[in-house]
């Protein structure tokens, strides 16, 4: 635990500490691992890649692991003794995940509020709102029971968000975000993220701050009233489909459909965890580009057998349910994840990518006034 | 694009603020259900119906759209190349009457005059609390060559109505330019003459008309 806090942080001292911590507990973890490795081998992959970009030491570090390489069934055979290093340090610094590594993402963006602006929760929700974010409440407010309808609470509660407690945690911590980040303050979607973070965390200001972190440093500019940065990862996912799997980018074509109606909405809750997991532990939205290439990917053949439009917009977008693969079958999380870090490469030059895409977004941003892209004007984030 | 969806599918795409029911209309017309608690419908989704037409038999492709102002910007791909959209508002929200404004301002803008439009005014069964007028959302209809319905669809009314009056006018409108095609090119603008007529026209219409199969 702790790494969570790193990933978000990013600062130089926190990835010292957080390395030292590493360092210690890979010594003994090293003995760990091979058990664990077999009892755990997806949750081990699926923290490599964050893993990978934040220990930088894992390099030099590397010896030779050949046990354990053998161990992962041919998985990722191709690569160096590093990916075993990284497996037994993604065990070591990770043995907790789910909600309290989730809590602890929030703690970074958190303590630099606090410290550097006077910005803490309660002072957010007692702040009185100027009239133009009235805009934002009522958004907020008609969203409010159209969140994960009939979902159960973190004790188990019937329709959480129905009750009392679960529709006051999610307008508060809603309303709150919509205060400390005005640029932002509303996106339609929002309401799931929190919704999920509360039934996680089960703590308010603990999910407040891992949504805050998630809209502006995790997904930044992704919530905006622009959009940009979702429509930037489109474009860079459109990319990546086509370079990994050309046929299904041809089918697209073909049938004039656009592929960013690829999306990761309709999975199921298991997946929509597991995801949400990878993402606030690498802190990038590469693990939302890379799920919705691998549903594409186990979905290629239904894809493929599409002869019109609608054939395909079916398969795609179903209005109830979540997608499903042949025979009905359901995307399961194991093999969603499996799929990602194993038969889908990592998307090259990632950063560059978008920066070069991010200034063409821009500037035909330019011609529609009305949209900002101004910085965070309380925060200064 | 027609060609892409076959010689008789349409496309309709759902526009409109948020919450006021455009997924419960499209959930009521296709599957004939309703449920109080809708989820919020994030970017868009897609479902179709096979309709009869007299002899022919239709399909319609309708896509679902999330209604906050911002998604907006992905508004092009849905709605571009549409045959036909249904412009909902909430009968006791005047703000969202505002927004179909605005609606029906871009599409012309964007797509031109070739696109059939279908006001609905949704949630009639919250009659007490009505705030926009049928009066008024009729005359602002027929001012800019829209359809006009108000609609339930947590009773199921209107709905059948609204449909079949949007897609006999996207079939009409389809054979007009396919003949205008034919003819060579026409240089003015293309003539939309759509009657704003009231729900007692359209439901007589609807309960003549065949009936719709399910899918």
């Amino acid at each position: 635990m702790g790494h969570g806090a790193m990933a978000a942080a990013g600062t130089a001292n926190a990835v010292r500490m957080a390395e030292a911590r590493c360092r210690s507990a890979i010594m003994e973890a090293m003995a760990e691992v091979e058990k664990m490795l077999r009892m755990l081998p997806l949750q081990a992959r699926e923290r490599r890649v964050g893993m990978r970009q934040r220990c930088s030491w894992e390099r030099d570090s590397a010896g030779d692991n050949s046990g354990e390489h053998a161990m992962m069934g041919g998985v990722q055979r191709e690569e160096k003794g590093e990916q075993q290093l990284t497996m037994a340090v993604t065990l070591a610094c990770l043995p907790v995940g789910g909600p309290l590594m989730w809590a602890n993402c929030g703690n970074a963006l958190k303590k630099k509020a606090e410290d550097e602006s006077g910005i803490t929760y309660p002072a957010l929700l007692a702040f009185r709102r100027p009239p133009q974010s009235n805009t934002f409440i009522s958004e907020i407010e008609r969203d409010l029971g159209r969140t994960l309808p009939g979902q159960r609470g973190p004790r188990g509660e019937e329709d959480y968000f129905s009750s009392e407690e679960g529709r006051s945690r999610l307008r508060n911590v809603l309303v709150a975000y919509s205060t400390f980040n005005p640029t932002v303050g509303y996106c339609q979607s929002m309401n799931f993220l929190a919704a999920i973070l509360i039934l996680q965390i089960d703590e308010e200001e603990a999910a407040f701050w891992v949504l805050a972190t998630v809209v502006e440093r995790i997904l930044p500019m992704y919530y905006h009233r622009s959009l940009l940065g979702l429509s930037i990862d489109q474009a860079v996912l459109k990319d990546y489909l086509c370079a990994e799997m050309p046929a299904v980018c041809k089918k697209f074509e073909e049938l004039s459909c656009d592929l960013s109606f690829v999306s990761t909405n309709c999975l199921s809750w298991d997946c929509v965890n597991r995801i949400m997991d990878i993402l606030l532990h690498d802190g990038d939205a590469q693990i939302l580009l890379r799920a919705s290439a691998a549903v594409v990917k186990l979905m290629q053949n239904k894809i493929l057998a599409c002869k019109t439009q609608e054939d395909l917009l079916m398969v795609l977008k179903p209005k109830e349910g979540t997608l499903t693969l042949e025979k009905g079958k359901a995307i399961e999380a194991d093999q969603l994840i499996k799929v990602v870090f194993t038969a889908l490469p990592p998307i090259p030059d990632l950063p560059q990518r978008r920066a070069l895409l991010d200034q063409s977004f821009r500037d035909k941003l330019r011609f529609s006034p009305h949209i900002q892209l101004a910085p965070c004007p309380i925060a200064g984030i | 694009m027609a060609d892409v969806r076959g010689k008789n599918n349409y496309k309709i795409v759902l526009l409109g603020e948020g919450r006021v029911g455009k997924t419960s209309l499209v959930l009521r017309y296709v599957n004939n259900t309703f449920s109080d608690k809708q989820q919020t419908t994030i970017q868009a989704s897609f479902l179709s119906k096979r309709i009869n037409i007299g002899e022919n038999t239709c399909n319609l492709a309708i896509w679902d759209t999330a209604g906050q102002e911002r998604f907006h910007a992905l508004g092009p791909i849905y709605y571009r190349d549409a045959d036909g959209a249904l412009l909902v508002y909430d009968t006791t929200d005047t703000e969202s009457f505002a927004k179909v404004k605005n609606w029906v301002k871009e599409l012309r803008k964007m797509v031109g005059q070739e696109i059939v439009l279908c006001i609905a005014g949704n949630k009639i069964d919250l009659d007490k609390e009505r705030q926009v007028e049928k009066s008024e959302a009729e005359e602002y209809a027929a001012s800019v060559g829209a359809y006009h319905f108000q609609t339930s669809a947590k009773l199921g009314k209107g709905i059948e109505e609204t449909f079949l009056a949007l897609a006999k006018k996207m079939i009409e409108q389809r054979q007009e330019n396919d003949s205008r095609q034919s003819a060579r090119r026409s240089g003015g603008n293309a003539p939309i003459l759509v009657v704003a007529d009231d729900t007692s026209n359209g439901g007589s219409g609807a309960a003549s008309g065949s009936k719709a199969c399910n899918c």
